[in-house]
């Protein structure tokens, strides 16, 4: 594994409400290696939304931030000042969301826009700014980057106005870059050009990915590692290629298996029961009254992480067996 | 062929505003024909804005198709007067994709099942009762669910709810519109599997509406393709998804994302997307973004057009042969 550029330490960040606080994170570490794309994936509720909110400090009250350390090149960000984090957000670690057009100011054209940021973060105005969006655009293959400098983002597809907030976030040549569901609201034939775009922009800018979405799919197109999240906290974190060839969580498993593909005949292997509520979470492992291979010390004791390879996480008392999952079995 | 609902050239425009008195015709579903088998799916998939969620509507008449006729189980719906389309609209249920919308916050999950029976005078009071804990235990829910609401179910017990309220008038056909889009991807397979099984113990017919092809692969036994507002593709489900005769159908397939590297031998990347339906081009609506189109794709749109054994293609190349599918060739239309 690469040097981290960024490093979750234990983690915790709750909202409280009137019936007590909602554990959303419950002492996540995990590591982002310098240059990768990092897939975190879960279903909703796993917490992976607000580890990147938390990660940006963008946690507002009832929320907040507990405890743990986020370290970014070094500096635990959890530490910094408001003002200090300003010069984080935006130019250090940028971020995308799902709804583009929503990012973007409606009343603003895409040329004003680019213009003040670049303004603002870059000291870039006038010829130069302009000159410097076209270059942006162009990078996020936008070629008729004349029309769309003009252009509100009501006038734009809903892949346009992805394109335009990745090429806003590269105006300041960001060392990270955080996609929360970035392709979810995308056609599949628009999201398969925009993995594509940031991608290219990994490899081109030695840009550090964090790709969060519940679509497995997309972080086996797109990333090296993967972190599964269940109910606060990491459940597995490997190589892209370990979890997709041999996961070693019973949950991973079984969220690999569930989804139907071509091969599947009869009836889909299934997850019973439903997502755990936050506020009150089963005792010992959180998956375990959903779990295949639990036994009587899953109800009782909280598992640890633990490197049963040395890139390979696993938080589960019986880890799957290597061999157990063949591609026969999908 | 035995068929629980014909569809014959089904048209719904909606009028626009296009600046102070102007307005524009938009055609949300261009002229769509389709057949549903007794006890069969037809899968419908498309992108946003192609018109399959207006054609699962129009097929109901829940919204007033402009043009063209819905043939159920031989009656004519577009004929019928208000309180024979009532009657006979018992046996053609629909399910939505969101059920936290489709569901009365305000009733409870026993009385939104009973809701219907009552509806259409097939029981009352215990009888009714009796048969939604029936219902309930079909779709894998307990009776202590009958008196809940809404907000005090998960999403998938939510949609179970709404597959109950479905089959309480028996009906014999039913629309199901992205039913699983908004769950997770565990209760998805849960679901999926239910309704499979419902299929197969009360004889069902399904119209699956989807934009997910792998949803639609597992559950239909036919697939039309749609792409604004005209289907374009269509065929027995394993033959269609194995060799696509259609070049946006082999593009859509190869966008899937997959999990093994190297499962997709070929990628082809669209350009552009999906033009607006207001705005649509004149000859074939895909020839802007397809790596094949000629100067005739351009002019003029070619028809679905039998291509194989059981099979339908729109594509004045693809009917013609002249496609090598391992070669894009990117042919700009004239000025």
């Amino acid at each position: 594994m690469t040097e981290p550029i960024l490093q979750i330490e234990d983690l915790h960040t709750g909202f409280d409400t009137p019936s007590g606080t909602v554990r959303v994170l419950r002492g996540l570490t995990l590591a982002i290696p310098h240059g990768q794309a990092v897939g975190i994936v879960g279903e909703s509720g796993s917490g992976k939304t607000v580890t990147a909110l938390s990660i940006m400090r963008l946690i507002r009250p009832p929320g907040r931030i507990a405890g743990g350390r986020v370290l970014f090149q070094g500096r635990d960000l959890l530490a910094l000042s408001e003002q200090e984090m300003e010069g984080v957000r935006g130019r250090q670690i940028a971020m995308i969301f799902q709804q583009p057009r929503e990012s973007l100011n409606p009343v603003l054209s895409v040329g004003t826009q680019m213009a003040l940021v670049l303004e603002r973060h870059v000291g870039l105005m006038g010829g130069a700014a302009a000159a410097r969006s076209r270059e942006l655009l162009r990078q996020v293959e936008l070629s008729d980057s004349d029309r769309i400098v003009r252009a509100y983002p009501h006038e734009l597809s809903g892949g346009m106005c992805q394109r335009v907030m990745i090429a806003l976030c590269l105006a300041c040549n960001p060392a990270l870059l955080i996609a929360d569901e970035a392709t979810t609201a995308l056609d599949v034939t628009v999201q398969l050009q925009i993995l594509r775009l940031l991608r290219r922009l990994q490899q081109e800018f030695g840009l550090t990915l964090i790709i969060i979405t519940h679509n497995l799919g997309v972080v086996a197109e797109l990333c090296q590692w993967v972190a599964v999240m269940y109910a606060g906290e990491l459940a597995e974190f490997a190589p892209a290629a370990q979890i997709f060839r041999a996961p070693r969580h019973p949950y991973t498993a079984r969220l690999l298996a569930c989804r139907p593909t071509g091969a599947t005949a009869g009836d889909l292997p299934v997850i019973p029961g439903a997502v755990p509520d936050l506020v009150t979470l089963p005792p010992g492992c959180p998956f375990h009254p959903r779990c295949h291979r639990a036994q009587a010390m899953c109800s009782d004791e909280h598992p640890l992480l633990a490197a049963l390879e040395p890139d390979h996480h696993v938080r589960c008392f019986f880890p799957e067996e290597v061999q157990a999952w063949t591609p026969s079995l999908r | 062929m035995d068929a629980v609902v014909e569809v014959i050239e089904l048209r719904k425009h909606y009028g626009v505003s296009a600046g102070l008195f102007r307005r524009q015709s938009l055609a949300a579903v261009d002229g769509v024909s389709l057949a549903v088998r007794s006890g069969e799916t037809l899968g419908v998939v498309g992108e946003s804005g192609s018109g399959k969620s207006t054609l699962g509507r129009c097929l109901l008449r829940l919204e007033e198709p402009s043009a063209g006729r819905v043939v159920f189980r031989g009656t004519d719906l577009m004929l019928l007067p208000g309180d024979r389309l009532r009657a006979l609209r018992r046996h053609m249920q629909m399910v939505f994709q969101d059920p936290a919308d489709s569901l009365n916050p305000r009733m409870t999950a026993g009385q939104t099942v009973m809701e219907p029976m009552a509806l259409h005078g097939l029981a009352h009071g215990a009888a009714a009762r009796q048969r939604a804990v029936e219902l309930f235990g079909m779709v894998g829910l307990s009776d202590a669910h009958l008196d809940r609401y809404p907000h005090q179910l998960s999403g998938g017990q939510q949609q179970r709810v709404a597959i109950a309220r479905a089959l309480a008038p028996q009906p014999d056909f039913i629309v199901l519109d992205e039913p699983t889009s908004a769950l997770d991807v565990s209760i998805q397979a849960q679901l999926l599997n239910l309704l499979r099984d419902l299929q197969k113990r009360l004889g069902l017919s399904y119209l699956f509406i989807s934009h997910d092809l792998s949803v639609v692969q597992y559950m239909a036994n036919h697939v039309a393709v749609m792409y604004l507002g005209r289907i374009i593709e269509e065929g027995p489900t394993q033959d269609l998804f194995a060799d696509p005769r259609h070049p946006y159908t082999r593009a859509l397939l190869s966008a899937v994302p997959v999990d093994s590297p190297g499962e997709h031998t070929q990628r082809i990347v669209l350009r552009g997307e999906p033009p607006s339906p207001l705005d649509a081009p004149r000859g074939c609506s895909f020839a802007p973004r397809c790596p094949w189109a000629l100067q005739r794709c351009y002019a003029e749109p070619q028809t679905l057009q039998p291509s194989g054994a059981d099979r339908l293609a729109a594509c004045w190349r693809s009917a013609a042969g002249e496609i090598d599918w391992t070669r894009p060739e990117h042919v700009e239309p004239e000025a």
